[in-house]
């Protein structure tokens, strides 16, 4: 993928009008993206032409049973970038996707612009962290999670319920991008702990090199 | 004692049971003296030398005329005649007829120690320290004025002997000690047992009014979702097209419902006339078939006319059809049994999510807090039926139907506990009595006449017999309870026995009933503490049994005259006589176990009442209070008509308050997350409205005060409940904080709204409400956090 390049998706989803939906979706995008195969199956995201695709829309519960984590795990070890995009929308299973590798997680019911912003982002290796994902980490009372600051919390939280960047920003009188930095290095302090992940590092690395955290941070 | 002041003061200190032991024992004392005293009187005059005589029976009559006077006293209403009995009265009566008899034996001839007036003079000391035991100091001075005034008035006589009378008065003197330490410890033991009444006492009462207060509570709220619930519902919704005036009418009755006391309705009301009124309906037809008339007591027949009445709407709501039967008889049995029967499209009861609460909560909570039941069934495409019955008074609806707590087997729990705590104080009591008796009296006696009897070793082997008894009989009472097995019991009795019999056979003619003859006033005590707890003729029965064995014996020693005989039968009335009447005590303390456990039955119920009366009408302050501030000025205007159901504000209010009554109803629902389950029922009234409401929550459910979810919900329902079109809101709990907030599309309602109820709002330092409104966009948040507690 050349930078601003047309990005390529394959969708796993046993559910046709999701994967049908999201190709509509991702046709309206400014930057390009094609979804290059779909299947119900991670067979789809194993061979060509999935199997190169920049970025593996992953629908954790097949065939509505558990949490696909095997596969997910599968994925990643690979060094594939997976946006897990699902109906679920609980704090252990958004944790536990990141702690495996996931470069983010979705909820289907946060619609379109998340999908296509989240894409982008997971796609060119840096982070995102939308709404649902915010709440699960601000909420998250794990006793190894990563020590946030009471700002970065408050930020987490905001997100989580105005779903609103301006919003965030306005009430707590800081600006879009300061929120966006927030949220993060909150995500690059999760990417450096726990279960140790190809994606993670180039995550860090990514971080590392937009200037968002020091090597001092580390 | 005073009688005619029925323990007014008594009542403030003393528990019922030691109410009850304090008089039983002041009234029996003053039986058992006037049963001593009488008979040894009569023989004090058989005994006494013929010139004598007069004085004598001068002096006999008057000690049983005051006998005869204390007994009238004792009664609980003194006959019209008599002045009444104070204790400065008491005691100058006591006091004089002490005196004359002591100072006036030698008048009537008496010379010897052990005389009619020595009997008298030892029964009055010891009664004393019964019918006074909670005045001590009293009774000692009267035993020390009786024992007084006997020896001074035996020195004082030609031929007096007196100094033999001191041996008597130092035991007498002992044995009214003893009263006074046995009756000290039976009565803490019925003290222990008034606090362990009061305590179960206090337990009832709190969970009586803990339930009161709860039926109160479901009462309220079943009015509250038949009238002002529903009202402001259909007005919110838009769905009131009956008309304004129709309209204002269900305002206002709306208004009145809400305004009647919640205290359970009192009187008999006609179910059959109130159902010919809920049977009339605009929409559905309605087919009686109410067999009248059919007499309720007001509150099961509200309930169901409620019912009904909820019953009806559901049919017009839910069940797709325009008619439905309504039937209402008495069974044979009494009971009454109401039905509404639609053939509509009925719905799966088990699917009805807890909190829409018309038929669970309106009907079978209302109908079980009347004491009745109530059935919904229905299943999808099959109609519905919804029943009544109502049991007729005291009956149970069902088993386990209705909720109501009956005071059954209460009392006899209690009195059984009483009877428990005195009979067994009372076995040690009189168990010590007995050993003190036989180590401190008899010991020395048996030791002083060693010489005299015909063989020594039945002496001893009676002692020792006496002692074993002593010794297994404290140890089972102290190890296994009160109660004695038969084989113990029955055996020790035979053994006592026996030790009556080998002492009496080697005491030498003559001597007996003397000191020398010790076992003759200890055996009865060991009797008494074998038998006491058994029906008082087994006493009677062993007492006859050892007197029958003492006199064989002593008759067969010596010729008797009837002067002899008189006298004996002065020292046998004054030793069995007494036992016998402490043992008739036993038998008392069972009656006042029973009488003071329902005496605190009594005042139990009585303070019930005033408790429950209390809560009752402090729940009732606060509900109106409450109702007050929101719904009574929104009912209110729409009765009058200065409020338009059609003007979009007015329904947006009404949606407000309806969701906060929903809100309420939820709180009672007693689900695990229940601050997410009371946002739900919110929730479920902006989306009868049309409000697209994405909720997510984050963290584990935490138990929170119910003011705090109130304070927590209603800003955020607010917003909720006002949005336009769609309305993100959020629950996050993490262990520092509680925080939901909901952000909708902006529109002037619900800027409006927000306003006033962040105005009225009550003041909760520690929960923070924050909002910001942009162009497009309301958002309010509020925040709990533990920590930071209100200063």
């Amino acid at each position: 993928m050349a930078p601003g390049g047309t990005i390529t998706v394959v969708v796993i989803d046993d559910h046709p009008a999701v994967v049908a939906g999201a190709e509509q979706w991702y046709g309206t995008s400014e930057r390009p993206i094609e979804v290059v195969a779909a299947g119900a199956t991670t067979g789809a995201a194993w061979t060509p032409p999935g199997d190169t695709a920049d970025v593996v829309v992953f629908d954790l519960q097949l065939n509505g049973g558990l949490p696909a984590y095997g596969e997910l795990r599968r994925l990643v070890d690979a060094g594939r970038r997976v946006v897990v995009y699902t109906m679920r929308d609980d704090e252990r299973t958004a944790l536990t996707c990141l702690d495996i590798g996931a470069s983010t997680f979705l909820t289907k019911a946060e619609g379109r612009d998340h999908l296509l912003a989240a894409t982008v982002a997971v796609a060119e290796d840096r982070s995102y962290t939308p709404p649902a994902l915010a709440g699960a980490i601000g909420a998250n009372t794990a006793p190894d999670r990563p020590r946030l600051s009471d700002r970065e919390q408050e930020v987490l939280i905001e997100w989580f319920q105005c779903e609103s960047k301006r919003l965030v920003a306005e009430r707590l009188g800081i600006t879009e991008r300061t929120v966006n930095t927030y949220l993060d290095r909150v995500r690059i302090k999760y990417a450096n702990a726990g279960r140790e992940a190809g994606t993670k590092a180039t995550l860090v690395a990514r971080a590392l090199q937009d200037g968002l955290i020091q090597i001092d941070d580390l | 004692m005073d009688t005619d002041d029925p323990d007014r003061e008594d009542l403030e200190r003393a528990g019922p049971t030691e109410r009850g032991l304090d008089r039983t024992a002041g009234r029996y004392a003053v039986l058992v003296r006037a049963g001593v005293i009488i008979p040894c009187g009569l023989f004090g005059l058989v005994a006494a030398p013929r010139e004598h005589r007069a004085a004598a029976a001068a002096l006999v009559v008057l000690v049983i005329a005051w006998c005869a006077l204390r007994l009238l006293w004792t009664e609980r209403r003194t006959p019209a005649r008599l002045p009444r009995p104070t204790p400065a009265r008491l005691v100058a009566v006591d006091a004089a007829v002490l005196l004359a008899a002591g100072l006036g034996q030698g008048a009537a001839g008496v010379r010897f120690a052990g005389s009619w007036v020595q009997a008298l003079t030892g029964i009055t000391a010891v009664t004393y320290a019964y019918e006074w035991a909670a005045r001590p100091a009293l009774a000692l001075g009267m035993a020390a004025l009786s024992y007084g005034a006997y020896i001074a008035g035996l020195a004082a006589a030609p031929d007096g002997r007196w100094p033999d009378a001191v041996p008597l008065v130092l035991r007498g003197a002992a044995e009214t000690l003893i009263g006074l330490g046995c009756y000290a410890f039976v009565r803490r033991r019925a003290r222990a047992a008034d606090r362990v009444i009061a305590r179960g006492a206090a337990r009832r009462r709190s969970a009586a009014v803990d339930e009161a207060r709860r039926a109160g509570e479901r009462r309220h709220l079943a009015t509250l979702h038949d009238t002002a619930s529903t009202t402001l519902l259909m007005v919110a919704d838009g769905a009131w097209d009956g008309g304004r005036e129709p309209l204002r009418e269900r305002a206002r009755h709306d208004l009145e419902a809400l305004g009647t006391a919640p205290a359970p309705e009192s009187g008999r009301l006609d179910l059959a006339d109130l159902l010919a009124g809920a049977a009339e309906h605009r929409y559905i037809a309605i087919r009686p078939d109410v067999r009248g008339p059919l007499p309720l007591p007001a509150e099961p027949a509200l309930a169901i006319f409620h019912g009904v009445r909820e019953a009806v709407r559901n049919v017009e709501r839910h069940a797709g059809v325009a008619e439905a039967e309504l039937y209402a008889a008495r069974d044979e049995g009494g009971a009454v049994e109401v039905e509404v029967r639609d053939a509509g499209r009925g719905f799966d009861p088990d699917r009805v999510p807890a909190h829409r609460r018309g038929l669970a909560g309106s009907i079978e909570e209302r109908m079980a807090s009347a004491g009745g039941c109530a059935r919904v069934d229905s299943r999808p495409g099959g109609g519905t039926v919804v029943r009544w019955r109502w049991p007729g008074p005291g009956r149970t609806a069902e088993p386990g139907g209705g909720p109501r707590v009956t005071g059954g087997g209460r009392p006899a729990r209690s009195a059984d506990r009483v009877r428990q705590g005195l009979l067994g104080g009372f076995r040690i009591a009189v168990l010590a009595v007995a050993v003190i008796v036989q180590f401190a009296f008899c010991l020395g006696e048996l030791y002083s006449a060693r010489a005299t009897y015909t063989a020594l070793w039945p002496q001893i082997a009676a002692f020792g017999l006496l002692t074993l008894v002593a010794a297994a009989g404290g140890l089972l009472a102290w190890t296994r309870g009160p109660s004695l097995a038969p084989a113990v019991r029955w055996t020790c009795v035979g053994l006592v026995l026996l030790a009556s019999l080998a002492a009496t056979v080697s005491v030498p003619g003559g001597a007996h009933l003397s000191p020398a003859h010790w076992s003759f006033g200890l055996v009865g005590w060991y009797g008494l503490f074998l038998l006491f707890d058994l029906p008082p003729v087994y006493f009677a029965a062993f007492l006859g049994a050892h007197l029958v064995l003492n006199f064989a014996g002593l008759a067969a020693g010596q010729a008797l005259g009837s002067a002899v005989l008189a006298s004996m039968g002065i020292v046998a009335v004054q030793v069995c006589g007494f036992q016998l009447a402490v043992g008739m005590i036993a038998v008392l303390l069972r009656r006042v176990a029973g009488s003071a456990a329902r005496a605190a039955e009594r005042d139990e119920r009585l303070r019930i009442r005033a408790a429950v009366d209390e809560s009752t009408h402090r729940d009732h302050q606060r509900r109106r209070l409450a109702l007050a501030r929101t719904t009574v000025p929104l009912l209110t205007g729409l009765a009058d008509g200065s409020l338009d159901p059609s003007d979009p504000g007015v329904r947006s209010r009404c949606a407000l308050e309806a969701a906060r009554l929903r809100r309420l109803f939820a709180e009672y629902d007693g689900v695990d997350d229940q601050l997410v389950h009371e946002l739900h029922a919110t929730i479920d009234v902006a989306e009868r409205n049309g409000v697209g409401v994405r909720l997510a929550v984050r963290g584990r459910a935490t138990d929170l005060p119910r003011d705090v979810r109130r304070a927590l919900i209603e800003p955020v329902a607010a917003v909720i409940v006002a949005a336009g079109s769609a309305v993100r809101a959020t629950v996050v709990r993490t262990p520092g904080e509680v925080r939901l907030s909901a952000v909708a599309d902006n529109n002037d309602q619900a800027m409006e709204l927000w306003r006033t109820l962040r105005a009225s709002h009550p003041t909760w330092s520690h929960i923070k409400i924050a909002g910001m409104a942009t162009e497009h966009r309301l958002w309010v948040e509020t925040i709990w956090r533990p920590g930071e507690r209100s200063p």
